[in-house]
């Protein structure tokens, strides 16, 4: 496993720096899920919130490599991302909701099958932005992006990755 | 009757497995309770796994204890990670053992030999890590915003109150059908 993990994580450095150049040039990310309306979206309460290079960008530093367990046998998962902290985001009432501050994404460099073992890029970006929307749920609250909760659902967690890659892979 | 209490009982026995260390295991719906008590401890709890992205141990459901923040209500569950000790994860990720990957891969393998059905079976197995709960849970709500997420472990929408970082897990027990809803004395699928 270490060994894994040592050989996955220059290449994963190398992406996101793939990423950034390609966004800066082209801000075809942004524009992708801007027009597909996946990510920055506001809620009914008023909790806005910023456009995917932003936070792509905030979240640059919260990957970890590592297993990920589940609970149904040889399902595999590729990544995972938990809220952290706690912080209140302001409401243009006035009012304050309770946010996540940060997150941590786990991406799964252990299990045969799984993206960062077994994808291509493609599917790295793919697997990324499925996190990136359940991280602005976390950071921004419920909403703010397309990307539903699929803790228990593997029927919705297929439904996430399909919704990415329609719209961010035409 | 007769027939029933048997049943029960086995069930009851299953649920009551000591810890792999020999340790006698808490409930999830005692560990939950006594959160603030165990955080930061060491503990063995045996419950019910759940879980497709993530696992976790749930309570069930004639536990007694009702955790409420603000009027704010929360699910007896214990979220399960495995200790993540690089700098991205924040210090209650981090864990100064390693986690017992033989133990696992053994736990795997009999839910495989078992024929364990998610859509219908359930797992038992007792659970051995490092405890943690956040002392400042009561704050982590939005009492006034319905739908609004409470601030607690694991995959957004998931909301423990507490986590339990793995360092081992033994006695793994699938229980085919929906005789794991029996403990609670509801009928299958009645849940």
């Amino acid at each position: 496993m270490k060994a894994r993990l040592k050989a996955r994580q220059p290449e994963l450095r190398d992406f996101f720096h793939a990423v950034g150049n390609r966004a800066v040039q082209a801000d075809p990310l942004s524009s992708l899920s801007s027009r597909a309306g996946l990510f920055g979206l506001t809620r009914p309460y008023g909790n806005s919130s910023p456009g995917a290079l932003t936070v792509l960008g905030m979240i640059s530093g919260s990957f970890t490599f590592g297993p990920i367990s589940s609970t149904i046998d040889n399902y595999v998962i590729s990544a995972t991302a938990v809220g952290t902290g706690s912080g209140s985001e302001p409401l243009p009432d006035g009012a304050t909701m309770q946010v996540s501050v940060g997150v941590v994404i786990t991406l799964n460099n252990t299990t045969s099958g799984a993206s960062f073992v077994d994808g291509t890029a493609s599917d790295w970006a793919t697997t990324i932005l499925h996190e990136l929307g359940h991280a602005y749920w976390d950071l921004y609250g419920a909403g703010t992006s397309q990307i539903q909760p699929d803790g228990s659902s593997p029927q919705t967690s297929a439904a996430n990755t399909q919704l990415i890659e329609k719209d961010c892979n035409p | 009757m007769t027939t029933f209490l048997i049943g029960a009982l086995g069930l009851l026995a299953l649920y009551a497995r000591a810890a792999p260390d020999q340790t006698p295991a808490l409930s999830v719906c005692d560990l939950v309770a006594r959160r603030n008590a165990y955080n930061g401890r060491m503990v063995a709890v045996r419950g019910k796994l759940e879980g497709v992205e993530g696992a976790w141990l749930v309570a069930p459901s004639d536990c007694e204890y009702k955790l409420v923040t603000k009027g704010v209500i929360w699910q007896n569950i214990i979220y399960l990670a495995y200790p993540l000790n690089s700098p991205a994860a924040p210090d209650y990720y981090h864990a100064d053992f390693t986690t017992d990957w033989k133990a696992i891969r053994k736990a795997e393998g009999e839910s495989v030999r078992a024929g364990y059905d998610p859509s219908v079976d359930s797992k038992i197995a007792t659970y051995v890590g490092l405890f943690r709960t956040y002392e400042d849970l009561g704050s982590r709500v939005n009492p006034n915003l319905p739908g609004a997420l409470k601030l607690g472990f694991g995959p957004v929408g998931l909301e423990a109150p507490a986590m339990l970082l793995v360092q081992s897990v033994g006695d793994l027990v699938v229980i085919h059908g929906h005789q794991g809803d029996q403990e609670t004395g509801k009928k299958p699928g009645n849940r």
